[in-house]
């Protein structure tokens, strides 16, 4: 076999493990053959191995931080988010919104539409269009595969000689287990180092695209880059955003460079005035 | 811990009492922006009103709104007008108006004044890749989902209508620019 065939046989393994794992390793072998397939197949990942691959990142999220307990807070977040994603060019993906319990202001995109965002973000956005600003943003990164390709070239680098020693020796189920879990490891660790900058700002311009789609002012994400803008550099709330994402001028001011006036027609939507606030 | 004996610092003070006024009345307070780059302020918000002054990089201002594509903004030297909204940022480090009042923060006061966090998490990149998967969250989030025809439902109420809109060309980089 070829090297890169290989790879990508290996890659196209860690990619397919189940999720709720490990619960059902009868089909490990099924997957090891899959993975074999793949291998002298043209590689694609599948839209059901990003889906897969996403739930696994999002348990370790999860695992951080965990939803916010309020069923009306998160039909409300689901409501809005899959209205904007239904604008998409992946309308169909099982998209899942939800708001985590974290002081922090982040937002995280999982592979296959699962995107979650910090209580501390919800808190600070002015009204439901700078809510769909943000989701359209994290839709944007899963609708153009950003983490799955930053995913597939961390596992490129850092596993495949590794995995190649494991793969000659071991059960297939272990092997499986073990792909699975460096696999999402990597999904975690892109979202803890961030994506290249130049697709931050596609996100950016993308994510005004969406929420104009989804009728809403599209410019509500300047409000948002700004509500950022506005924090000191040195509060920790920002810590990770900050150093996995460009600063919020320079993202400012690439948005003003791409948008110009081309979205004003559609900025003219006054925000519903219905964003939910959890009653105290 | 130890109280300070030593009286807080005005400004400090004075951000305090905004956000008592904030909790307290609700009430929307300006913020401080700083220009981007030389954009001129219009009387309307709109590309075709006239043009009141014109605002130069570097310059501060307040911001006092926002409407669309446009912030409403009052200068230094008092003039007030329209101003496009991605030409502002709010994160000079320079956090006074003309009169020399202390300006809201929204990321500090947030913009509800409310929280849904009832945690104290942080969220680093430590903890990230420290945090123990949790399928059963998981499971509560596909619990939240919603189905399209209710999303659909929802955004009619307002009502959102969907529209067609082309991505943008990339800027720099992928492609050559339009001349």
């Amino acid at each position: 076999m070829k090297p890169s065939n290989y790879l990508a046989g290996l890659l196209a393994l860690a990619l397919s493990a189940p999720a709720g794992a490990f619960g059902r390793l009868g089909s490990a072998e099924d997957l090891l053959n899959l993975g074999q397939r793949a291998s002298k197949a043209t590689q694609e990942i599948t839209e059901q191995d990003e889906i897969e691959l996403g739930r696994g990142i999002a348990a370790n999220v999860l695992g951080a931080a965990p939803l916010v307990a309020d069923p009306e807070l998160q039909r409300y977040v689901n409501r809005v988010g899959l209205w904007v994603a239904m604008q998409s060019e992946r309308p169909g993906l099982p998209w899942r919104f939800g708001v985590i319990d974290s002081t922090d202001v982040n937002a995280f995109a999982m592979p296959g539409g699962l995107i979650l965002i910090t209580a501390g973000m919800y808190d600070r956005l002015r009204d439901e269009s700078e809510l769909a600003s943000v989701l359209g943003h994290e839709i944007a990164h899963v609708v153009q595969r950003h983490q799955v390709k930053a995913i597939q070239g961390a596992m490129g680098r850092e596993f495949a000689t590794e995995m190649a020693g494991e793969m000659a020796g071991g059960s297939n189920n272990e092997l499986v287990r073990r792909f699975g879990d460096k696999a999402f490891r990597a999904g975690t660790e892109v979202l803890a180092r961030g994506l290249d900058k130049k697709d931050e700002y596609d996100a950016d311009s993308r994510g005004m695209v969406l929420a104009a789609r989804a009728g809403y002012n599209p410019f509500a994400m300047a409000g948002v880059l700004q509500t950022l803008d506005s924090a000191n550099a040195s509060d920790k709330s920002v810590a990770l955003l900050f150093s996995t994402h460009p600063t919020p001028a320079s993202r400012i001011e690439r948005l003003e460079a791409a948008v110009g006036e081309k979205l004003d027609p559609y900025a003219g939507q006054p925000s519903p005035g219905r964003m939910y606030r959890p009653k105290k | 811990m130890t109280q300070s004996r030593l009286p807080r610092p005005p400004r400090r003070r004075a951000l305090a009492l905004a956000v008592v006024a904030v909790l307290a009345g609700g009430a929307v307070l300006a913020e401080s922006g700083t220009v981007l780059k030389d954009t001129p302020l219009r009387s309307e918000p709109l590309a075709s009103a006239s043009e009141v002054a014109t605002l130069k990089a570097r310059e501060t201002v307040e911001i006092t709104t926002r409407k669309g594509a446009w912030a409403g903004v009052k200068t230094p030297a008092g003039a007030e007008g329209w101003a496009r909204i991605l030409n502002l940022r709010t994160g000079s480090g320079v956090a006074a108006t003309a009169s020399g009042a202390q300006l809201a923060s929204v990321f500090a006061t947030g913009s509800s004044g409310t929280t849904v966090s009832t945690g104290v998490k942080g969220m680093s990149a430590e903890q990230l890749m420290s945090a123990s998967p949790d399928a059963g969250q998981v499971a509560m989030l596909d619990g939240y989902a919603v189905a399209t025809g209710d999303a659909s439902q929802f955004a009619s109420q307002v009502p959102l209508s969907a529209q067609r809109v082309a991505y943008l060309a990339q800027e720099r980089g992928s492609r050559r620019r339009d001349r």
